[in-house]
């Protein structure tokens, strides 16, 4: 017991001698650090046709045209044809403005297009290029206007679309109108196209391939 | 870039046209038969803006010399070998239709111009071939 008591003193007496020997703390001087900058400054964006997007705005979407024609013999005989012709797609997008971007930076784009710009809000006039092989067999130009809406995390998940074409076919102007719903920053998406009046392709199905 | 956008705007709407119906000139089978007549069977699609009947239109054939790229169209071609025509209406937007065609002159020689087209209303589709 004696010696378990001198190891004990041992240990903690050197403790307390050690503790008493630390110099005191000395309080700083006072000092006035400013307060943060509440505000933000902001940049408008400058975007340009870098050759990576040039190049992957040749990526055809595919695309799927339907139309029920009738073809009359020379005896009058009428028969009725659904007509389904494989296409591809191009597309280009002159103007667009968009109202989901933050609003002190310019709303307005020209060609080139970041996702969040057109999947956030917007809407724009824009081009589609397009040949149909098949009994189409031709190239159709549609310009349009076409409104983009969110629907999950600012459209960068999942937005769709609405809008409106024309286009010449026949040596004649039509209008059809379509709609789309698109995934990944709008990189992929389904559209459809119907032109009520344009019996040879009424409809026209697209898995949308668009990078930015 | 937006001087680019504009003019891409411009271009396309200078590319569209106004016309409301038409029936074009798809193709035409040209075949000379055993006894020197002409055979012309004419393939014809209508086209209507709003996807309705296109109205009354004609479909001709006409042999005539000369050079079919300095002749414009015209309703008809004076000199001509023969001219054959049949007038119809009904079609609308879409169809498809043949009209068949026989000259009754056997002495249509072989390389004449054979120029197949409609008209309808103030419009004349046409299109050019060769006689066997």
């Amino acid at each position: 017991v004696k010696r378990a008591l001198a190891a004990l003193l041992f240990l903690l007496v050197p403790t307390a001698a050690r503790a008493d020997d630390e110099p005191p703390v000395v309080e700083a001087p006072g000092k006035t650090i400013p307060q943060p900058d509440a505000g933000y400054t902001w940049e408008s964006p400058s975007y340009y046709p870098s050759l990576a997007w040039t190049l992957t705005q040749f990526i055809p979407s595919p695309e799927l045209g339907i139309g029920r024609v009738r073809v009359i013999d020379p005896n009058g005989v009428a028969t009725s044809e659904t007509d389904v012709s494989f296409g591809m797609r191009w597309q280009v997008t002159p103007i667009l403005w968009s109202w989901g971007t933050n609003r002190h930076i310019n709303r307005w784009r020209y060609v080139v297009i970041d996702p969040l710009a057109r999947n956030a809000g917007s809407i724009a006039f824009d081009t589609k290029l397009e040949y149909f092989f098949g009994e189409v067999s031709r190239f159709i130009v549609r310009p349009g206007v076409h409104a983009t809406f969110p629907l999950w995390q600012r459209g960068e998940y999942l937005s769709a679309s609405l809008g409106t074409s024309i286009y010449q076919y026949d040596d004649t102007m039509r209008v059809s109108y379509d709609g789309g719903i698109y995934a990944l920053f709008g990189i992929v998406g389904a559209e459809l196209n119907y032109a009520p009046t344009n019996a040879a392709l009424r409809y026209v199905a697209t898995f949308r391939i668009r990078y930015f | 870039m937006r001087a680019l956008a504009l003019a891409a705007i411009g271009l396309l709407l200078a590319s569209c046209g106004d016309r409301e119906a038409a029936v074009l000139v798809e193709d035409v089978d040209v075949v000379r038969t055993p006894d020197n007549h002409i055979g012309a069977t004419v393939h014809v699609t209508a086209s209507e803006q709003s996807g309705k009947n296109t109205g009354r239109f004609c479909v001709s054939v006409h042999w005539f010399v000369g050079d079919p790229s300095v002749t414009p169209a015209a309703p008809g071609y004076p000199g001509s070998y023969e001219e054959l025509l049949q007038c119809d209406g009904g079609l609308e937007d879409g169809d498809r239709k043949r009209y068949v065609f026989l000259s009754t002159r056997t002495d249509i020689p072989p390389g004449t111009n054979l120029r197949a087209q409609t008209v309808l209303g103030d419009e004349i589709e046409m299109q050019d071939f060769s006689t066997p």
